[in-house]
């Protein structure tokens, strides 16, 4: 048995992504609560659980898609495999984005939607569909 | 009739005595990309193909091959 001091970075990157994506997902479900609890006048508290929602996703949105990262990358971790993997990832986040927006603009036309309502959805299942594929194919190497 | 990639890594690496984390460390890419490698699941760039004949002292054209769909 693996113990948790022996963990590849690989697979220590992994996880990071699956415990961000359940931020994510918490962060986003309460800020799709408080926009619409508040829709008609929006609380700073409002724009708090937002703008973490927005945070969270452009952090799972580029460690999924990108290589990018705030310290220096390593090359062995940051191969072909890795760039295959963010480049599907990015591909399926597109468009779980675009087949909401497509969902969301029909649902619209019975039940009007504001901007603040759907962009936090949008956000979300862009951010996770793309965090999903990335941590699905990560596993396939393990 | 399609061509599917057939792989021998694993058999001529275990013949030179190497792990994948060996291999990988040699190669310059993580255990995972030598593992998918392996199991058919990524095809390999041809830089990739290339190092790790070299490292394997062997050739691409033993490491890889064309699998004909019958």
């Amino acid at each position: 048995m693996r113990k948790n001091s022996k963990l590849e970075p690989s697979e220590r990157r992994r996880r990071a992504v699956i415990v961000t994506m359940l931020i994510l997902l918490t962060s986003g479900v309460g800020a799709v609560e408080a926009i619409s609890d508040h829709s008609d006048h929006l609380r700073s508290v409002d724009f708090a659980r937002g703008g973490s929602l927005l945070f969270l996703a452009l952090v799972i949105a580029l460690r999924a898609t990108t290589n990018f990262r705030f310290g220096r990358s390593d090359p062995a971790l940051d191969d072909e495999l890795t760039a295959s993997n963010r480049a599907s990832a990015a591909t399926w986040g597109f468009w779980a984005v675009m087949t909401t927006l497509a969902c969301a603009l029909l649902v619209n036309l019975r039940w009007p939607l504001s901007v603040a309502e759907t962009v936090p959805i949008l956000i979300a299942t862009g951010a996770v569909s793309a965090g999903i594929r990335f941590v699905f194919l990560e596993r396939q190497g393990i | 009739m399609a061509a599917g990639l057939g792989v021998r890594l694993k058999d001529i690496r275990t013949q030179a005595g190497l792990t994948q984390a060996e291999l990988a460390e040699r190669v310059g890419v993580s255990r995972k990309t030598i593992n998918t490698v392996e199991n058919g699941v990524f095809v390999p760039s041809t830089i990739l193909a290339l190092k790790l004949a070299e490292v394997l002292n062997t050739r691409v054209e033993d490491l890889f091959f064309l699998e004909q769909d019958r």
